[in-house]
């Protein structure tokens, strides 16, 4: 039994989504205890708030998608 | 210590009931075809049933011996009782693609009405957010996802099991190295134990197949215990391998749907028991194609593959606790 050239990739892919998955949190946290968005209205401000997380995550989940598209590729030599 | 002991023993008999009952099941007409290998052999099904079994009566045992209070003894035992019910009946009825996912909804609101939650998820480096009412989602949303996850993850001999073995290790050593009361360990020591008893008879070649009863079991007790130790974090990354297979069906399919049911072929067994990518541009990329993409690989190998692919995403989840 042998560790597969793919596996390496897969690993690779992996790492990369939990450096992602502990930023992304920092981040925003650290973005939402320093900036008020709507000072006038707590609901557009949470609103703001929340659209940026969903971005956020929305961001993560394309990058993984095109990054196991572009190993894919990779892997099967471009077919 | 006594408690541990009487938890850890669930393992011999989650062993001497799945082999007790694996016969009875195949001759209920309960079976599959084992379909990446050659002979294509009908392997009983229903696995959940010997592992529910085993788990209930443990948790019945640690509840009338005081060592779980009584909303959790109930919130693990109505969550394992409706997810597995849930997959039952698609094992019984074979239901629409849609049914799984929106009735294991249902499975975490026992969670919620005996209140074993506490709305706030951690992350590293001291990051908390507490978010009362979308974590009430998020247990919901949370639990179905993730036994649907482990559910389109069991697709070679052992590969659902064993990712849930390594979940539930990280999950236990987190909480336990977060501190707290380690009584309250317990159920999932049980349940990690119910598991071990029961790999002997999945794991390649395997003897029994988990059935949908049993992967929605799984996955369910996975998002469950993440939410009772409070290690969510820890339980996300270390399933990240299933997670990775799951984001690319849903893009591709666009439905929580079994490789059985699909209409393209994602891969295929050649003539000599090898499985390769069947190349198809219309199937998604699935962590089993993207692991034979290169290369045909045979199932033995494939399973090891995927191991180390969980005992990196576990490594990675532990070593977090680091930066706690």
């Amino acid at each position: 039994m042998k560790i597969s050239k793919s596996t390496i990739y897969i690993v690779f892919i992996l790492v990369i989504q939990y450096l992602f998955i502990i930023a992304i949190p920092i981040i925003l946290f650290n973005i939402y205890n320093s900036v008020v968005f709507f000072s006038g209205s707590v609901l557009f401000d949470q609103l703001v708030k929340a659209i940026i997380s969903f971005l956020s995550v929305a961001f993560w989940i394309y990058q993984w998608m095109w990054l196991t598209n572009r190993i894919y590729r990779s892997l099967t030599g471009g077919r | 210590m006594w408690q541990i002991i009487v938890a850890v023993l669930a393992a011999p008999f989650s062993y001497i009931m799945t082999k007790l009952l694996i016969e009875r099941i195949r001759s209920s007409g309960f079976v599959g075809i084992d379909i990446f290998k050659l002979s294509k052999p009908e392997i009983p099904s229903l696995g959940g049933i010997p592992l529910l079994i085993t788990y209930i009566f443990g948790l019945a045992l640690l509840y009338l011996i005081g060592s779980i209070p009584t909303s959790v003894f109930a919130s693990i035992t109505l969550v394992s009782i409706i997810s597995a019910f849930i997959g039952l009946l698609d094992d019984m009825y074979d239901l629409p693609g849609m049914f799984k996912p929106s009735a294991c909804l249902l499975a975490g609101l026992p969670v919620i009405i005996f209140g074993t939650y506490i709305p706030k998820l951690y992350f590293p480096f001291g990051v908390a957010f507490r978010i009362t009412y979308i974590y009430l989602l998020l247990i919901l949303v949370g639990i179905s996802v993730s036994a649907n996850t482990v559910n389109m993850f069991d697709v070679i001999n052992g590969s659902a099991l064993s990712g849930t073995i390594f979940t539930m290790i990280v999950i236990i050593v987190s909480a336990y190295l977060m501190g707290g009361d380690s009584t309250r360990l317990l159920p999932g020591i049980l349940f990690l134990a119910v598991l071990i008893g029961f790999l002997p008879f999945n794991i390649y070649p395997s003897k029994i197949f988990l059935g949908n009863i049993g992967s929605l079991l799984l996955g369910s007790q996975l998002a469950l215990f993440g939410i009772l130790y409070k290690v969510e974090f820890q339980a996300v990354v270390a399933m990240l391998p299933f997670i990775h297979n799951s984001f690319f069906f849903l893009n591709k399919v666009k439905g929580f749907i079994e490789h059985k049911r699909l209409r393209y072929k994602v891969t295929y067994l050649d003539e000599e028991g090898l499985i390769g990518d069947a190349r198809d541009v219309n199937a998604p990329i699935t962590l089993i194609r993207l692991l034979v993409a290169p290369n045909k690989m045979n199932e033995k190998d494939l399973l090891f593959n995927v191991i180390i692919l969980f005992l990196v995403s576990s490594g990675l989840a532990l070593l977090s606790i680091v930066w706690w």
